[in-house]
């Protein structure tokens, strides 16, 4: 039951920070007036795909 | 694209809030992030993790999404301070106000129209690291006036809006 409740939680927040990464790309792309948007968008996409990876291999485990 | 320029404009300044407003958020950010790593192994043993009684697997889990919301706010933070700024062109300033990813509002003003420009540096911190407001007032009365908060060298973007504003009533009385 324990295991079912933390699988939830990672779910979660799989979806919210996916969610969150597109409103992000999105406020970045519509308004970023230099090359720091590239890099913003750069970092954070590798730093949540990491995170998202992780999160959904330890998931699994469970 | 921020804005799209007319003919013959040219970007002369673009003005952000000073760093000191990002940095200090940031660090304090930085700690919650690594403090439940470092405090809970400090203060309550090294062997208090382990006798909890649930698995690594869930405590990793719950350490990624702790490291995930946090990296969030500090993308959110960063985002309004680099997406928050003044752009002076040769023909007019361009005021963004970005605050989070939805609220967003975009005022322009024509240089030649500027009448009054004021800066304000008040308190301990705006002094010692040379930040503060500028208030352009421009024709038009009460809606006329702009305010671009905590800037870095606000006397020198003073000093740089107004040379741009003696150059266009310059150009305008010899065409």
């Amino acid at each position: 039951m324990l295991d079912l409740v933390f699988k939830g939680v990672g779910w979660v927040a799989i979806v919210a920070a996916i969610i969150y990464t597109l409103f992000l790309i999105n406020t970045w792309v519509r308004y970023s007036f230099d090359g720091v948007g590239v890099a913003t968008l750069g970092v954070h996409g590798l730093v949540m795909f990491v995170s998202i990876s992780t999160l959904l291999t330890l998931i699994n485990t469970l | 694209m921020i804005y799209s320029p007319e003919p013959g404009e040219v970007v002369r300044l673009i003005i952000r809030k000073h760093w000191l407003l990002l940095a200090a958020p940031l660090l304090l950010l930085v700690i919650v992030l690594i403090a439940p790593f470092t405090m809970i192994p400090a203060y309550l043993g090294a062997t208090f993790i382990d006798s909890l009684p649930v698995s690594d697997t869930v405590i990793v889990i719950f350490s990624i999404v702790w490291v995930m919301v946090i990296w969030c706010m500090i993308m959110q933070l960063w985002t309004d301070h680099h997406l928050d700024m003044w752009i002076v062109t040769n023909q007019r300033v361009i005021d963004v106000e970005q605050e989070g990813f939805f609220s967003r509002r975009v005022s322009t003003f024509r240089i030649h129209r500027i009448q009054d420009i004021t800066i304000d540096i008040s308190g301990f911190w705006n002094t010692l690291f040379n930040f503060g407001d500028i208030v352009v007032d421009t024709a038009g009365g009460q809606t006329g006036r702009f305010t671009m908060r905590d800037i870095f060298e606000p006397k020198a973007v003073k000093e740089a809006i107004s040379r741009e504003l003696d150059q266009t009533l310059t150009n305008e009385r010899t065409s």
